[in-house]
């Protein structure tokens, strides 16, 4: 399924509609119906947490099943994240259950090879590239990091950077993966490069700084506590911002926070997770405005609590 | 028809090959931060204590991890540097003893060209990559001798850490202070290695190891530390520290992946940074050593008590360090200069 850009009035826009953090799904899909009815998003996108430790393939497919339909039912494309719960615990591997995602027909997730998968979304006349969407595997917990570098239980230190939990994250691989990429369709496609989202469920340590730093950030929206960022930093801000066209970097995990903030020429949005306090998920709208892209970001919520508008501030 | 060099082939390109000993030790004196002056004579204690510490130390190579001088254009001309390097590493040129340098944030390449330190013949800095920013992020490949058509046994990485975060939002095309580029995180305003040069490493390093079909150990060294670094002192316990932690870890404020780069890939033994010349400590992260040896010029601030740099010494794949004083050495005939 080809994703591209609509006209509306005489501009394109392309909007996504980011959902996580499932405590409840009963709840979360009667949710999710309402938001898709409300935001009409030309994508839906599952920033983790979505289906929490499924046991088996027959666990993992009953939930989809029913955390998919609201979609389904309303030919809405779908694609997805793992998020550390997803993980954790799993009687099924992540590759065996990004299998079973890509199964169902509305779900435009590719493979996600060595942990990064890249959706292009064309202009409306379905010629161009026009933008593309970063999705990253930022796993489970640092236990995971310590043993893919050999090295069990010495990143858990008594003051890691900017954070006091110990969350793995994007890893430098997936770093050098999502640069190469780049450099081939900078390659293939000249310049100006093709703007993009990333999207990832753990923050990575930058959202941590952002955070630090409110007033200097323009951050705006609701911070909730001590950001659960990932403990080693895999360098995936510095090489976005090195690239100059992503123009933000999209996060979940921290239930209730939800905000934007500024930094190194990015926005950093921390989306609310379904049914916590600030919201059920949030609208992120990309508009193109000749070569550039104006980025409005939304709070959704699903039950008359209204909306609140982030970006553009 | 000429083949194409590949990024592996330049990166092991040395002025001539470093070898191990014969009972396969290869030794690193690290030291750093000079600050020769704009005008006036450098102070010759720079010269004698450099000496006193290849004396002591007998190192295989003496690499100096940046800020030979103290300003951009403390060496006005190049006669000026030429003369400059001729008298501090005259000890190491008359003893064939092999050297090598980076750039910290007090130098540019524009003062400091690598031509004129090319002239020295026991000088084996490279500029490095042209398209990698900056200059002076390479890597020395130490071979056993007689097998260096076998690879190198031991990697010497070096980075160029740029003069600050002015030049990281120059290279991002950030205007401040709309797209900040700078927050007070905690640590200074200094820069790193950019994404391109980690990367540059990562590549390097995993072509090597598909060439030779094994991972080689090795050290890093850069001038202003990574953020990692200011761990240790956050966690003297958890790491083991050991050493001075005499002023605040002045590392970069954007952390661009490169410890990272280096626990993934699980053969970098220790990352050595100049900078802060009252810090002369080291502590274990992750399996990785990360020190910072203290000054040892008397140009620029700094501590007699620990003046000095770091000795390395790989031997059986592993890398044993310490800090070394200049203080400790035996200075035949300079006890009072010193």
């Amino acid at each position: 399924m080809k994703l591209r850009f609509r006209e509306e009035n005489g501009q394109e826009r392309f909007s996504v509609l980011v959902v996580h953090g499932f405590a409840d799904e009963k709840n979360a899909c009667l949710r999710l119906g309402a938001m898709l009815d409300e935001a009409e998003p030309d994508l839906l996108l599952f920033l983790g947490d979505t289906v929490r430790a499924p046991g088996t393939d027959r666990e993992l497919r009953d939930a989809l099943d029913r955390l998919t339909a609201p979609a389904s039912e309303r030919g809405i494309p779908f694609a997805f994240c793992f998020g550390d719960r997803d993980l954790r615990s799993a009687g099924i591997g992540s590759g065996e259950m990004s299998r079973i995602w890509r199964e169902y027909p509305l779900c435009v997730s590719g493979s996600g090879e060595n942990g990064v998968d890249v959706l292009t979304v064309s202009d409306a006349a379905g010629d161009t590239a026009a933008l593309r969407l970063w999705c990253l595997d930022s796993h489970e917990e640092i236990g995971g990091y310590e043993a893919v570098c050999g090295s069990p239980t010495k990143a858990r230190l008594a003051k890691p950077l900017y954070t006091k939990y110990y969350m793995d994250g994007v890893r430098f691989s997936q770093t050098v993966e999502y640069d190469r990429r780049e450099e081939v369709f900078a390659a293939q496609e000249g310049t100006p490069a093709v703007p993009g989202v990333m999207f990832f469920h753990t923050p990575c340590p930058e959202f941590s700084i952002a955070v630090m730093n409110a007033v200097q950030t323009m951050l705006r929206g609701n911070v909730e506590g001590i950001v659960r960022c990932s403990t080693v930093n895999g360098g995936i801000f510095s090489a976005a911002a090195e690239r100059h066209n992503v123009k933000a970097i999209v996060c979940g995990h921290d239930g209730g926070d939800c905000y934007a903030a500024r930094y190194c020429g990015m926005e950093l949005v921390k989306t609310p997770a379904v049914g916590s306090t600030s919201g059920d998920g949030m609208l992120l709208t990309l508009m193109k405005r000749d070569s550039a892209l104006e980025i409005s970001a939304k709070v959704i919520t699903s039950d008359g609590r209204g909306e609140h508008c982030l970006l553009p501030r | 028809m000429k083949m194409k060099m590949t990024r592996l082939d330049e990166a092991l390109e040395s002025r001539f090959a470093l070898t191990c000993r014969e009972d396969g030790t290869f030794r690193v004196l690290c030291v750093s931060d000079f600050h020769a002056p704009r005008e006036e004579r450098w102070d010759a204690r720079l010269k004698w204590a450099l000496e006193a510490l290849i004396r002591e130390n007998d190192p295989d190579l003496v690499y100096i991890a940046g800020d030979l001088t103290d300003e951009a254009d403390s060496m006005g001309s190049p006669e000026r540097l030429r003369e400059y390097l001729a008298d501090i590493m005259a000890y190491c040129e008359e003893n064939q003893i092999p050297w090598a340098h980076i750039p910290g944030n007090h130098d540019r390449e524009v003062r400091l060209p690598p031509e004129i330190f090319a002239e020295f013949p026991h000088c084996v800095s490279k500029r490095g990559e042209a398209s990698l920013p900056g200059y002076g992020t390479y890597l020395l490949p130490v071979y056993k001798k007689g097998e260096e058509n076998k690879g190198p046994v031991f990697c010497i990485w070096g980075f160029d850490t740029h003069t600050g975060m002015g030049d990281y939002a120059k290279m991002l095309e950030l205007a401040e202070p709309s797209d900040l580029y700078y927050l007070p995180t905690g640590f200074d305003r200094y820069a790193g290695p950019a994404f391109a040069q980690c990367r540059w490493y990562w590549e390097v390093s995993l072509a090597m190891e598909e060439r030779f079909g094994r991972k080689t150990p090795g050290i890093m060294i850069l001038h202003a530390p990574l953020p990692e670094h200011g761990l240790i002192p956050a966690n003297p316990t958890q790491t083991g520290m050991k050493g001075t932690f005499g002023e605040f870890t002045g590392c970069a404020s954007i952390n661009t992946g490169l410890f990272a780069a280096a626990c993934e890939r699980g053969e970098i033994k220790e990352i050595v940074s100049g900078h802060d010349h009252y810090n002369n400590f080291s502590g274990n992260h992750m399996g990785i050593t990360l020190s910072q040896d203290a000054s040892l010029g008397h140009d620029g601030y700094g501590d007699d008590a620990i003046r000095g740099g770091r000795l390395l010494v790989f031997q059986h794949g592993t890398v044993s360090s310490r800090h070394v004083a200049v203080k400790d050495c035996c200075l035949v005939g300079q006890e009072e200069m010193i």
